[in-house]
């Protein structure tokens, strides 16, 4: 690389600025009660729309995104006014129906090329991509919103799933819903939330080692987290979407450009198809034979590995992603498909044309660009921060005023200045300086079909247009020796492919040694989730957990010690704030619970 | 390990010493001797053998300086000078055997004029030189041409007086016209009609001097005092001056300064120049400045050596080739570098915190591990290859026409 | 224009009259020689074999009753002769042992196939493995309590 940073400054910036103090702790705190509170509003806005029916004119999904996107800096702006450089939004709104995995948050302007070049979802009303085409939700949708929020770097993520119900209408006074979602999505969502708290759990014991419960073993590793998963969605026959990570974040290095930047010291349970296929033949003797061994040479430390012991001082961010198995009965691989933009494709219903709205900068490119506008834009990118953006973010009247109520007025001036940006941004992404963040959407691959394919070339294919990648994992499936090209190519020639429903769970978690907690003892401080704002749908699923199992029991002894007060591990939460309508300054009532 | 000398069989501690003893004189005297196949010599009998050499060539060593021309020039003027005034001598000496016996004869005869006297000797000179001459003319030698040459000139010396114009050349009846009142104003004339201009007037210090030396130029050497032009007489000399307003005293190289530096004194702008520093002295010290005038003297030399200790030349102007100090500190760049300075860099990137943290996390690299070895060999494997084809290509060429079959063109 | 390659120039009797001549001119020089006189027929004829004269000369020891010749055998030449058999002996031990020692072993041509197979049989060994799995379906993988528990229900009558 052309820039490097000097031994001394990578030592403050990687070591020092990440120990927790006092300030530390503080900025985390308010991004998490910030994220919160977006969180809630977004929540509300759907309800409202959706459930409650009290909004006249109905908020399409790239309007929503805005309008949370607004909404968070302008209650951000409010905090650290002048004392920190860098203060933002670090992931922007997402709002992922359904199949759509992640990075579904596009831009008022592309609302139309989304509806032209997709119409045969908008024949159906069962096509899979329906709801994620028209930006209209309709019931039964499993509604999937992420959000995050930095403050000089400390980051706080949430992503929270929904469903939206048909609304029983009988008793207008107390609206509810008409019933609980049943079926394979409700599977998901029940293995997605137990999971999320399970592994909250279990990092909060994490501080306290010795109470972890024997079944789970003396340290909190990377494989017990990966036990404990994916025992749960064993359980609720659900398969761990590739995605999936429980890692630890740093300043400035909250998993929002994992596959942009291999980062030293990555420290996390990632999950992978790769896994999914060590998972199968897990039991037989070929489980340390595979035809791929990497040999490129890579920085060891930037490999994720299970080997890591959770310890105190770190904070980690949980991203659970589960998809029910009941498609099939048989065995398949899930998989992640990348969308892109160009149209002129197969025109099949099972097919997603879209362009993605959020941008990641590529800090290590540099390229003396040729157009005033891009150098313009370039300009304005820099100064955003090194979290992922999207055009409107640039905009002039970016946060939208919403005193006034003129909201139609203000998308129509962001939306000529969008035309701007545009042109300068292809020329920018042309160059490698900016980086598309992927929308993904989970297919299920039946491991048949893979099996019986013949593989020529072996691992010789690369696949360009793949998602970002994280180092020691571009090959997906290591031990048949098929690269992503290949595998690819399989998910589009299967008949049987499917696309799943993903359910998704992310907090964010500070493990607090005793000498940076309230209370003198250590415990967990949960920036993000909880039941305040992540409180599960009404849902019913058929599976449950199996207490004959050891590691079942583990796990119900785990939830017992967080019940327990007195000999039990603390876990606090952040509480969002209590003013959420927008337009009003706030006072902030933040009241810590303890659970 | 001891660093040894062979040639003069020495032992030296250091290599440092070692070396200023290979740099001496002695050293290389023994080396010559052993080329000559001598036993090297000691020093102390090197330092006498030296001493000898000397006392020889002290005499010689007048001989050995190299003398500038000005100096050569004014050398030998002195040298005819001398030689003339001998001549002279001789001569009047000649003459005035001549006149006695003439006198006796007169006297005898008693017939003589007075006047006649005055013109013989000068005249008579010429003669006895034009005698002279024609006696050995197949013994002149350079010398005695230029004492001949000298001679003449002493013989048409017109003396110039310092209030008349050393250029103007007027007839004799408008001869009023460059005579004036005294030398200032024939300075003045000589500045403002021929551009005579006194270089360093504030140093002058003889001014009639100068003046006077330069007249002697024009009126006794009859040589321009610009370019070497040598007039055959006063006339000559200064119509040429005129005409080629040669009427400049010259101060360019360090050899025309030095001709008439007698006449200035530069002593105040010398680096270590001290003013005389006024010291008021009262009644009562100047007995005792008088008894201790050594003393007083020796204090305020040592005064000055410690002043000069602390004074380190600030205005001095000095080049260092790259770049010309001025007095005033500022320093000027010389135009070589001219591209450099000229240069615009680009200014270096600052990176936020962000980004230095990404930057800093970030274990991308573009360096491949690539083998020498094998990427050489790769290389020759294709270039053996492209010649392969190349080679075949043109053998293959040469039997395109090559037909196996008679063709008949006429085939019907 | 005339040249070998052309098409209609008569060349036909001309060449082959040449290269007659020319054959028996070489024959002649070779006949010269002597190359032609044990004949082919006879035991002692030399074809086939190599011609040297050197060899014939360090070889012969005959002493033909003084007749003069200009065959000669350098001294040098003699010694190259003498260095050669050596090295033919020492090359013929060499061989010999080398086919007793082969002798007694038997060739393994199973080695050349054995790596071959490890090389795909990886690949092959995990497909193999996988389908194990996959078929065996009917073991374990049955979700415990599916149908007959409780399930599991979270949330409730509220829009959270």
């Amino acid at each position: 690389m052309e820039l490097a940073v000097s031994a001394e400054d990578t030592q403050i910036l990687l070591k020092d600025k990440n120990v927790l103090q006092e300030s530390v702790l503080d900025k985390y705190r308010v991004a998490g009660q910030i994220s919160q509170t977006a969180l809630k509003y977004v929540v509300n806005l759907i309800n409202n729309i959706y459930h409650f029916k009290t909004e006249e004119r109905p908020l399409s999904i790239s309007e929503l995104c805005l309008l949370t996107d607004s909404f968070i800096l302008t209650r951000l702006e409010q905090y650290y006014k002048n004392k920190v450089n860098e203060r933002g939004i670090a992931i922007p709104t997402n709002i992922d129906i359904d199949q759509v995995v992640t990075g579904w948050c596009p831009e008022l302007d592309d609302v139309e090329n989304i509806t032209n070049s997709n119409k045969e979802q908008l024949t159906k009303e069962d096509a899979p991509f329906n709801s994620t085409v028209t930006g209209f939700l309709k019931a039964g949708d499993v509604v999937k919103i992420t959000l995050g929020v930095h403050i000089d770097g400390y980051t706080s993520e949430i992503s929270h799933t929904m469903v939206i119900y048909p609304v029983d209408s009988s008793n207008v006074a107390e609206l509810k819903p008409a019933g609980p979602l049943l079926g394979g999505k409700a599977d998901a969502i029940a293995a997605t939330h137990i999971a999320m708290e399970t592994v909250t759990a279990l990092l909060a014991c994490a501080l306290t080692p010795e109470k972890l419960p024997a079944s789970l073993g003396n340290n909190v590793t990377g494989s017990t987290i990966r036990n404990v998963v994916d025992t749960i969605a064993r359980s609720y026959n659900c398969g761990v979407v590739p995605g999936s990570r429980v890692r630890r974040i740093r300043r400035f290095l909250a998993g929002q450009n994992e596959g942009i930047i291999a980062e030293r010291e990555y420290k996390g349970v990632i999950w992978t198809e790769s896994h999914e296929e060590a998972k199968l033949l897990a039991n037989t003797e070929v489980k340390d034979i595979s035809v791929i061994t990497s040999a490129t040479p890579r920085v060891v430390s930037a490999v994720p590995t299970d080997n890591f012991t959770v310890s105190k001082g770190e904070v980690y961010l949980v991203d659970l992603k589960m998809s029910p198995l009941d498609g099939s009965t048989k065995k398949g691989l899930i998989t992640l498909e990348t969308v892109d933009s160009f149209t002129g494709k197969s025109h099949k219903v099972d097919q997603l044309v879209a362009r993605s709205g959020s941008y990641i900068r590529d800090y290590a490119q540099t390229h003396h660009l040729k157009l005033k506008t891009s150098r313009y834009l370039l300009g304005k990118i820099d100064k955003q921060g090194v979290y992922p953006f999207k055009l409107s973010h640039l905009a002039q009247n970016f946060p939208i005023n919403m005193e006034n109520g003129k909201l139609d007025e203000e998308l129509t001036t962001i939306k000529k200045e969008l035309r701007q940006f545009r042109l300068g941004m292809s020329e920018i992404s042309n160059n490698y300086l900016c980086v598309e963040t992927p929308i993904q959407v989970a297919k299920w691959v039946p491991w048949e079909h893979i099996l019986k394919s013949n593989n020529p070339n072996g691992n010789l294919t690369f696949d360009a247009t793949a998602a970002l990648t994280l180092p020691g994992h571009e090959v997906p499936l290591p031990k048949l020796g098929i690269s992503s090209m290949k595998l690819k190519q399989l998910t589009k020639s299967s008949k049987e492919t499917i696309e799943l429903p993903v359910v998704r769970e992310c907090n964010t978690v500070i493990l607090c040694d005793s000498d940076v907690s309230n209370n003198g003892k250590p415990e967990l401080l949960r920036l993000t989730g909880g039941n305040k704002t992540c409180a599960p749908s009404w849902i019913h699923s058929k599976y449950e957990l199996n207490v004959q199992e050891p590691l079942v029991q583990g796990i119900f002894d785990l939830v017992s010690l967080t019940k327990d007060k007195r000999f039990g591990i603390s876990i606090r939460e952040t509480q969002p704030m209590k003013e959420i309508s927008t337009g009003n300054k706030i006072t902030t009532g933040t009241d810590a619970m303890e659970l | 390990m001891m660093y040894t000398c062979n040639t003069c069989c020495l032992e030296f501690e250091t290599s440092e010493l070692q070396r200023t003893h290979m740099k001496c004189d002695w050293h290389r005297y023994n080396l010559k001797r052993r080329v000559a196949q001598l036993p090297p010599v000691s020093e102390a009998t090197f330092n006498g053998k030296m001493q000898q050499m000397k006392e020889s060539t002290e005499d010689d060593s007048a001989k050995d300086k190299v003398l500038t021309k000005k100096e050569q020039r004014r050398k030998e003027k002195e040298a005819l000078l001398e030689k003339k005034r001998q001549l002279l001598e001789i001569a009047r000496q000649n003459m005035l055997k001549a006149m006695q016996e003439q006198q006796k004869k007169a006297e005898s005869e008693g017939i003589m004029t007075v006047e006649e006297p005055l013109p013989i000797p000068l005249i008579q000179p010429k003669d006895i030189t034009q005698t002279g001459e024609e006696n050995e003319e197949a013994e002149l030698t350079p010398d005695q041409l230029a004492e001949k040459l000298m001679a003449e000139k002493i013989a048409n010396k017109v003396d110039i007086p310092t209030n008349v114009c050393l250029f103007c050349n007027h007839n004799q009846k408008e001869k009023h016209l460059s005579t004036f009142k005294d030398m200032e104003e024939n300075i003045d004339h000589m500045f403002k009609c021929h551009g005579f201009y006194i270089p360093e007037q504030k140093y002058l210090v003889d001014k009639e001097g100068l003046i006077k030396y330069m007249s002697e130029k024009i009126g006794l050497g009859n040589v321009c005092i610009v370019c070497n032009y040598q007039g055959r007489n006063l006339e000559a000399v200064r119509n040429h001056m005129l005409s080629k307003r040669h009427c400049k005293i010259p101060y360019e190289s360090t050899n025309d300064k030095l001709e008439i530096s007698e006449f200035y004194d530069f002593t105040s702008t010398y680096q270590d120049y001290k003013k005389p520093e006024t010291v008021i002295v009262s009644a009562a010290d100047v007995a005792v400045a008088g008894e201790d005038d050594g003393e007083w003297e020796d204090v305020t030399d040592e005064e000055e050596g410690e002043g000069e200790e602390d004074e380190i030349p600030e205005e001095y102007l000095y080049s260092d080739g790259m770049a010309l100090h001025l007095p005033t500190g500022i320093k000027v760049g010389h135009r070589s570098l001219q591209r450099y300075f000229n240069q615009v860099v680009k200014p270096e990137r600052e990176l936020t915190e962000g980004q230095g943290t990404l930057v800093a996390a970030d274990t991308r690299s573009f360096v491949s591990t690539f083998d020498k070895k094998t990427v050489q060999v790769q290389q020759r494997a294709w270039q053996s290859e492209v010649k392969d084809k190349k080679r075949d290509d043109k053998r293959s060429a040469k039997f395109i026409n090559q037909q196996a079959h008679y063709r008949d063109q006429l085939l019907q | 224009m005339p040249s070998k390659n052309s098409i209609n120039r008569p060349k036909l009797v001309t060449n082959l009259k040449n290269k007659a001549q020319k054959a028996g001119l070489k024959r002649s020089r070779r006949d010269q020689r002597g190359d032609f006189q044990p004949a082919r027929s006879s035991e002692t004829s030399k074809s086939g074999e190599i011609k040297s004269v050197a060899l014939d000369l360090y070889f012969q020891d005959e002493k033909t009753g003084g007749s003069i010749t200009n065959k000669t055998l350098s001294k040098k030449r003699a010694k190259k002769i003498e260095r050669n058999l050596k090295y033919a002996q020492q090359r013929k031990l060499l061989t010999d042992l080398q086919a007793k020692v082969e002798n007694d072993m038997d060739v393994d041509t199973a080695l050349v196939k054995k790596v071959k197979e490890t090389k795909d049989s990886k690949l092959s060994m995990i497909k193999k493995a996988m389908w194990n799995v996959l078929d065996d379906t009917q073991s374990q993988q049955n979700l415990p309590l599916s149908s007959s528990g409780q399930g599991t229900t979270l949330g409730g009558a509220w829009f959270p």
